[in-house]
C-alpha cells in the first residue's frame, strides 16, 4: 500500500468527504446523468417524477446502507436481492394470515437478522469467503421464496401499513424517502460515533491488528451481517409497500444496484475505507440512471449491461484511488 | 546448468579501475517516494570476487538501492553500469538476464511446491512442450549437493523449517551462476549451522569471481565476512571503507552520526518481588514443547534463542492468540484459560507483536484511533464515542512516548518505523497491563529509536510491570534484561545473568549444552 | 528435548495435516459411493440405463465448466461470469446456425466469443489489478444484459442436424460424442496443467503470486491465459446443452457458475489457490450430477434443490478449511 493523501486522515475516521477522484466520480457522474436526462426528456425534472424517483430509490438506499456496512468490514453480500424478496413474501403471508401489523413487521426484521446471522456465522466463524456464502444464500433464499409463495404473487391489503409506509407525506415529502434518509443517517451515526462503528473500520482495515487489540474480528463481522440483514428486511418491506404485494422476483436488480451504488460512491472493496455519505451519492446516481432510462424507454436488459459496466468502472476508480 | 543466465551477457570494452574491472557501478543515484527522499546521489561499486556489505539504519536506503539493482524499482536519476556498460532495468527479468540475482529478506519460495520445483521455478527443463521431470529433480539435487545443502529435492516445502526454506532460496539464486548476487539480511532466519552453510556458499561464490552485495544489520557478521563496507545514512552515501579498517563503534557512529554505547540497563533484583506470570510445562505442538518460566513484577526477562526455538509461539500462548495443548499459564497464581486477546487485555496482559505493520496497527486509521482500539468501550458513553476524550488521551500518549507525529490525526501508515512501534506500545500501555510481552520490539528500527524504546521498556518495568522481551538481537537482550532465559527446541535451555553473560554464552545455550552445532 | 525431538514433534503436526488431507481425498470417493447407494435404494428409476445416460450428459457439462473453474481457482482467482458466458455463446451460436452458417464457423465463432470474454476478464483483473470476483460479477451482469437484449427474452431456434449430432446425439464406438469430447479435452488440459511450464506457473502463481513475480515468472500473462482458457472452455461447454435441446434460451445456463464452483470445491480444489487437480474435478462433477438427478427423481421441488446445493457448497468449503489448517488461531 502506498502512502495515503493528507485528506485521508479524515476519511479514515469517516468524518467528512474529502475531494479526490473517489469523491469526484460519483459527484461528477451524478451531475452528468442529471443533465443528460434533463436535456433528453422534460419529464425528468417534473416534481411528480422526482417524487417517484425518491420513492423508488428508498428500498435501494436502505439496502445499500446494509451493503455499505458489510463492505466496510471487508466482506460482501450477494444475497440482498433475494433475501429482501423473501422477507417481503414472508411479511405478506403473515399479514394474509391475520397477523397484526406490528408483529409482522418485527418478525420480518427478525427473519432478516436471522439470515444475516447465518451469513455472518459462516463467514466469520466458518471462515468461508463471504462471496461464496452469500452466493449460496442467494440461491437458497430464492428457492425458499419460490417454495413459500408457491410462485404466486401475494397481495397486501393492510391500509394502515400503506398509510405508514407509503402514502404519508410529512412536509410534502413521501414517507419512504424519509425512512431511507433516516436509515442512512442512523447507520452513519453508528459508524462515526459508536465503538462498534470504529470496530468496523478497524476490522475492515486490518482484521489481525484489530483482533490483537481486543476487537474481535469475527464478532464484528457477525454483528455487521446481522445488522445488514435487518436492514435488508426493511428494504423488503419498502418494496412490498411500493408494489402493494410480494413476489419472489420482486427485486431482480437490487443486489446489482446496491453493490454498484456502494462502490461507485467510493467505499473501497478492500474494507476499512468509505462511508454512508458516499453510498448516498452512489444511490442517487443509480436511481437517476434507472429512472431516466425508464423514461427514455431504455430496456431493463440494457440497464443491466450499463450497471455492470458501472461496477467495473467504479472498481477501476477505487483501485486508481488507492495508489497515490 | 542453466542456459538462460549465460545468454545476454554484454561483451565489449570494460571500464577498468586499478587492475580489476568493475562488475557494478552506480553513480549519483536518486529515488524519491512520496514524502521521502529514499536515495540522494548515492554511489556504489562492486568488484568481481568481492563481498561488499551495505549498512545503515532503517530508512537509510539500502533496500531501495538494491531493489533498483534487482529491477524491482526504477531510479529517478543516476547511472548503473554492469561490466562497464550502462544498463536500464525495467523489471526483475532484465536484471536476471544480466546475471544479477537477488535473495530477498522475505521468503519467496512457494510452499505448495517441493524443493526441486522451487529450485528450477520458471526454468523447468523441457522435452518438447512437456516438462522433463526426471531432469528437473536431477539438476535440482545436483545443485543442492554442490552447495553442501543436505535436502531432498522431492521434499514438499511446507515440511521444511524457515531456515531450510531460506537455504533453498539461496541455492536457487546461486545455482544460476550469477555475476552479482544481492543478499538482503540473509541470516535473519537461519540457525547457526545454517549460517555456516551460508558462509560456505558465499566463499564458494567469491572464489568463482561472483560479486556479492551483503545487506545486514549484524555488525559482527559483516566485519567477519566483508571485504568492503559502504554506509548509507538518510539516503546519502557516507563512506566506503575496507572492512579491515573498521571497528564496531566507528561503524555505528557512521550510521547514526553520534556515539551510541552498548550500555547495559538491566539490574538484578535485590528484593524479592512477587511472581506475576508463570508458565508450567506449557506446550503447543510442534513449536513449544514444555516451557517452565517465571516473570516477576518489575523485572525484564529477556527471551533469547535461535529462530524456530518457539519463542514467538510461546508469547502468543501467553496472550491467548494461540491455544495451548498442555500445561498452564498462571497470572498472579491464578490459572488462565484465555480464549481470545480481548480477555488477555482485560486481565492485564499486553502484547506487542513481531510485525507491527501486519499485526500491530491499522495502517489506514489515524494514530488516535489506533491508540484507542483496545479501549473503545471506555470512550463511549450511552453507546456514543466521546471524540474529544479520545483525542486528548492520544495527545497525552504522543507526548509521553515522544511520538513524532504531525497531530493525533496523522494516518498511521505515514509514520516511521520507530514511531509506529511507539504507537503500538502506547496502545498496549493504555490498558495498564501488569504483564507485558514484546516480540522483537526494535526490529527494523534505527539505532536512536531503538535506544529510546529500550529506555521505555526499563521505565515500564520500574513501574512494577512484569516484562518479557523476546528478541533475536543479542546486544538488545543483554542491554535491556534483568535476567535472560534461552530457549531451544521449544523449551528453556538455560538462564543467564546479563551483568556477566556474553553473546557467546547466549549462543552456546541456544545451540544446546555440550552438543556440537 | 533435543532438536531432533522438536523436529519430530513438528513433523507430527505436519503429518496430521497431511493425514487430514488424505482423509478428505478419500472422503469424496466414499461420498460418491454412498450417494449412488442412497439413490439406488430410494428410487427405482435411478439405475436405469436411460437415467444413467442422463446423468452422464449432465456430468459432461459440469465437467467442462468444472475444468474451466479449476484452472481459475488454482490460480487463486474466481470467475462468476462463466454461466452468463456460456449462455451468451449458446445464443450467439444458435443465431449463427439459424442464419445458415456452416457448423464449423458457428462453433469457432462461439468458442472465440467465449475466449474473448475470458480475455476481457483477464485483462481487467491483470492490468487494472482488480479483484476478480467483482470484475467477473460486473461482466456477469453485462453479459446477461446483452443476451437478453439480443433475443428480446425469446428462445432462439435453429435447425442444424450436423451440429446436433456432433455435440449431443452422435455416437462413436457406442459412446456418446459428448463423452469423447470431455475425455479428449480433459486429457489435453491435464497434460497442460501438470506437465507444462504454463501449468506449473498456474500452481506457482496461485500459491504465491508476489514471490512468483520476484522470481521472474510472468504472473500477468499466466492469469490472463487462465481466464482466456476458462472463457474458451465455457464457449465449448455451451455447445452441448443447445445441441441437446435444439434451441438457446437467454437464461439457460445462468447459475452454472454456482455449480462449477460446487464441482471444483467438492473435488478438493481450494479457494486459497495453489492446489487442485482435474481428475478430482471429474469426481466432483459426478457427485453434483448424481445429487441433481437423484433429488429430481425423488420429486424434490427444484426450489428446494437450490437450497440443498447451497448447503453442499458450504459443507465442502468447511471441509476444505478443516483440512487446510488450524482453526484455533485468531
Amino acid at each position: 500500500m502506498s502512502t495515503t493523501a493528507v485528506g485521508d486522515e479524515t476519511e479514515a475516521a469517516g468524518r467528512g468527504v474529502t475531494f479526490d477522484v473517489r469523491t469526484a466520480t460519483p459527484v461528477v457522474g451524478l451531475l452528468a446523468v442529471c443533465v443528460y436526462f434533463a436535456v433528453r426528456t422534460p419529464a425528468f425534472l417534473q416534481v411528480t417524477n422526482l417524487r417517484n424517483l425518491l420513492v423508488v430509490a428508498a428500498p435501494l438506499a436502505i439496502t445499500a446502507a446494509a451493503m455499505t456496512l458489510v463492505i466496510l468490514v471487508g466482506e460482501i453480500d450477494l444475497s440482498v436481492g433475494s433475501v429482501a424478496a423473501l422477507c417481503a413474501v414472508a411479511f405478506a403471508l403473515a399479514l394474509a394470515n391475520g397477523m397484526p401489523l406490528a408483529l409482522a413487521v418485527v418478525l420480518t426484521i427478525a427473519l432478516g437478522a436471522l439470515i444475516g446471522a447465518v451469513n455472518g456465522t459462516l463467514t466469520a466463524y466458518g471462515r468461508i469467503p463471504s462471496f461464496i456464502v452469500t452466493l449460496g444464500m442467494f440461491s437458497a433464499a430464492e428457492g425458499a421464496s419460490f417454495l413459500v409463495s408457491g410462485r404466486q404473487t401475494i397481495p397486501i391489503t393492510d391500509l394502515t401499513f400503506f398509510a405508514l409506509a407509503y402514502d404519508a407525506r410529512p412536509l410534502g415529502v413521501p414517507v419512504p424517502g424519509l425512512y431511507a434518509l433516516g436509515t442512512m443517517l442512523a447507520v452513519g451515526i453508528l459508524l462515526r460515533y459508536t465503538a462498534f462503528g470504529r470496530s468496523v473500520y478497524a476490522v475492515g482495515g486490518n482484521p489481525r491488528a484489530a483482533s490483537l487489540s481486543g476487537v474481535s474480528a469475527a464478532r464484528t463481522k457477525l454483528k455487521s451481517f446481522v445488522l445488514a440483514g435487518s436492514l435488508v428486511a426493511l428494504g423488503g418491506l419498502a418494496i412490498a409497500a411500493r408494489l402493494a404485494s410480494a413476489k419472489p422476483d420482486a427485486a431482480p436488480t437490487l443486489t446489482l444496484d446496491a453493490i454498484a451504488a456502494v462502490i461507485i460512491g467510493g467505499t473501497s472493496l478492500m474494507g476499512g475505507r468509505g462511508s454512508v455519505a458516499r453510498t448516498a451519492l452512489g444511490v442517487a446516481l443509480i436511481a437517476v440512471i434507472t429512472n431516466g432510462s425508464n423514461l427514455l424507454n431504455i430496456h431493463a436488459d440494457v440497464q443491466f449491461t450499463i450497471k455492470g459496466v458501472i461496477i467495473i468502472v467504479a472498481v477501476l476508480i477505487d483501485r486508481l484511488g488507492s495508489r497515490s | 546448468m542453466d542456459d538462460v543466465a549465460a545468454a545476454g551477457r554484454p561483451s565489449g570494452p570494460v571500464r577498468e579501475t586499478g587492475d580489476r574491472p568493475l562488475l557494478l557501478r552506480i553513480e549519483e543515484m536518486s529515488k524519491a517516494f512520496p514524502g521521502v527522499q529514499a536515495l540522494d546521489e548515492v554511489r556504489f561499486d562492486l568488484h568481481p570476487g568481492e563481498v561488499h556489505a551495505l549498512m545503515g539504519e532503517n530508512g537509510a536506503g539500502k533496500s531501495t538501492l538494491m531493489k533498483i539493482v534487482a529491477g524491482v524499482e526504477r531510479p529517478d536519476s543516476g547511472v548503473i553500469e554492469v561490466e562497464g556498460r550502462p544498463v536500464h532495468l525495467h523489471r526483475p527479468g532484465d536484471a536476471q538476464a544480466l546475471g544479477i540475482m537477488t535473495v530477498f529478506q522475505e521468503l519467496t519460495v512457494l510452499d505448495n511446491l517441493d524443493v526441486g520445483r522451487n529450485l528450477l521455478l520458471g526454468r523447468e527443463p523441457r522435452r518438447g512442450p512437456l516438462i522433463d521431470w526426471s531432469r528437473l529433480y536431477r539438476d535440482g539435487q545436483q545443485s543442492l549437493d554442490d552447495f553442501g545443502v543436505d535436502l531432498d529435492a522431492h521434499r514438499p516445502l511446507d515440511r521444511l523449517t524457515v531456515g531450510a526454506k531460506q537455504l533453498v532460496e539461496i541455492v536457487r539464486a546461486a545455482r544460476l551462476e550469477p555475476r552479482i548476487l544481492i543478499m538482503d539480511e540473509p541470516t535473519s532466519a537461519l540457525g547457526r549451522r545454517e549460517e555456516e552453510l551460508l558462509f560456505a556458499v558465499v566463499e564458494r561464490l567469491r572464489a568463482a569471481g561472483v560479486g556479492i552485495v551483503y545487506i545486514s544489520h549484524r555488525i559482527d557478521e559483516v566485519l567477519r565476512i566483508a571485504d568492503r563496507v559502504t554506509v548509507l545514512r538518510d539516503g546519502r552515501w557516507v563512506r566506503t571503507t575496507a572492512a579491515a579498517e573498521l571497528d564496531r563503534d566507528t561503524l555505528i557512529r557512521s550510521m547514526v552520526g553520534r556515539d551510541v554505547s552498548d550500555e547495559r540497563l538491566g539490574r538484578t533484583a535485590a528484593e524479592e518481588r512477587p511472581v506475576r506470570l508463570e508458565l508450567r510445562d506449557v506446550q503447543r505442538l510442534p513449536r513449544v514443547n514444555g516451557v517452565d518460566l517465571q516473570v516477576r513484577a518489575g523485572e525484564v526477562l529477556g527471551i533469547a534463542g535461535l529462530v524456530g526455538s518457539g519463542r514467538t509461539e510461546m508469547g502468543e500462548v501467553v496472550y491467548g492468540v494461540a491455544k495451548r495443548d498442555q500445561g498452564s499459564v498462571l497470572l498472579d497464581g491464578q490459572e488462565l484459560h484465555l480464549r481470545n486477546p480481548g480477555q488477555a487485555l482485560d486481565l492485564g496482559i499486553g502484547y506487542v507483536p513481531e510485525d507491527r505493520k501486519a499485526y500491530g496497527l491499522v495502517l489506514g486509521m489515524a494514530v488516535d484511533e489506533n491508540l484507542a482500539l483496545p479501549s473503545l468501550r471506555r470512550f463511549a458513553r450511552l453507546g456514543l464515542l466521546r471524540w474529544s476524550a479520545l483525542r486528548a488521551s492520544a495527545r497525552d500518549w504522543i507526548q509521553r512516548l515522544r511520538i513524532k507525529a504531525t497531530s493525533s490525526r496523522q494516518v498511521a501508515e505515514t509514520l516511521s518505523g520507530g514511531n509506529q512501534q511507539k504507537v503500538v506500545l502506547a496502545k498496549v500501555l493504555s490498558r495498564s497491563p501488569r504483564v507485558l510481552v514484546l516480540d522483537e520490539p526494535t526490529r527494523g528500527i534505527d539505532v536512536g529509536s531503538k535506544r529510546e524504546i529500550h529506555e521505555l521498556i526499563r521505565s515500564i518495568a520500574e513501574d512494577g510491570v512484569a516484562v518479557m522481551v523476546i528478541s533475536s538481537e543479542l546486544p538488545e537482550v543483554l542491554a535491556v534484561s534483568d535476567r535472560i532465559v534461552v530457549m531451544r527446541g521449544g523449551r528453556v535451555e538455560g538462564e543467564l545473568d546479563p551483568a556477566t553473560a556474553t553473546e557467546e554464552d547466549i549462543l552456546s545455550l541456544a545451540f544446546g549444552k555440550g552438543q556440537t552445532a | 528435548m533435543s532438536t531432533a525431538e522438536a523436529a519430530s514433534s513438528q513433523q507430527v503436526v505436519v503429518e496430521r495435516a497431511h493425514d487430514r488431507r488424505r482423509l478428505a481425498d478419500w472422503g469424496i470417493y466414499v461420498a460418491l459411493g454412498l450417494l449412488v447407494v442412497l439413490f439406488a435404494l430410494t428410487s427405482d428409476a435411478f439405475l436405469s440405463v436411460a437415467n444413467l445416460t442422463n446423468i452422464g450428459r449432465q456430468a459432461t457439462l459440469l465437467m467442462l465448466a468444472g475444468f474451466a473453474m479449476t484452472f481459475v481457482l488454482i490460480s487463486r482467482e474466481i470467475d462468476l461470469s462463466v454461466g452468463a458466458n456460456a449462455t451468451l455463446v449458446g445464443v450467439v451460436t444458435a443465431t449463427a446456425l439459424h442464419a445458415g452458417q456452416p457448423t464449423l464457423l458457428a462453433v469457432a465463432l462461439g468458442i472465440g466469443l467465449g475466449a474473448l470474454i475470458g480475455a476481457v476478464n483477464g485483462a481487467l483483473v491483470v492490468t487494472a489489478k482488480l479483484p476478480s470476483f467483482i470484475v467477473t460479477l460486473g461482466v456477469f451482469y453485462i453479459l446477461q444484459g446483452v443476451a437478453r437484449s439480443m433475443t428480446g427474452g425469446a428462445t432462439v431456434l435453429y435447425h442444424a442436424p450436423a451440429f446436433r449430432d456432433i455435440f449431443a446425439r452422435g455416437e462413436l464406438l457406442g459412446i456418446p460424442t459428448p463423452v469423447w469430447l470431455v475425455v479428449f479435452v480433459g486429457v489435453a488440459l491435464h497434460l497442460t496443467l501438470r506437465h507444462t511450464r504454463f501449468g506449473s506457473n498456474v500452481y506457482a502463481v496461485g500459491g504465491d503470486a508476489k514471490s512468483s513475480a520476484m522470481v521472474g515468472l510472468r504472473v500477468a500473462w499466466t492469469k490472463f491465459g487462465v481466464f482466456t482458457l476458462a472463457g474458451a472452455l465455457m464457449g465449448l461447454a455451451a455447445m452441448g446443452p443447445i445441441a441437446r435441446i435444439g434451441n438457446a434460451r437467454p437464461d439457460a445456463l445462468i447459475g452454472l457458475e454456482f455449480d462449477a464452483i460446487a464441482v471444483v470445491v467438492i473435488g478438493g480444489t481450494s479457494f486459497s489457490g495453489g492446489r487442485g487437480s482435474l481428475p478430482r474435478t471429474v469426481i466432483g462433477a459426478l457427485i453434483i450430477a448424481i445429487v441433481n438427478n437423484g433429488l429430481t427423481l425423488l420429486n424434490v421441488p427444484r426450489d428446494a434443490q437450490l437450497i440443498v446445493k447451497g448447503a453442499i457448497i458450504v459443507v465442502a468449503v468447511l471441509i476444505d478449511r478443516w483440512v487446510g489448517g488450524r482453526g484455533d488461531r485468531v
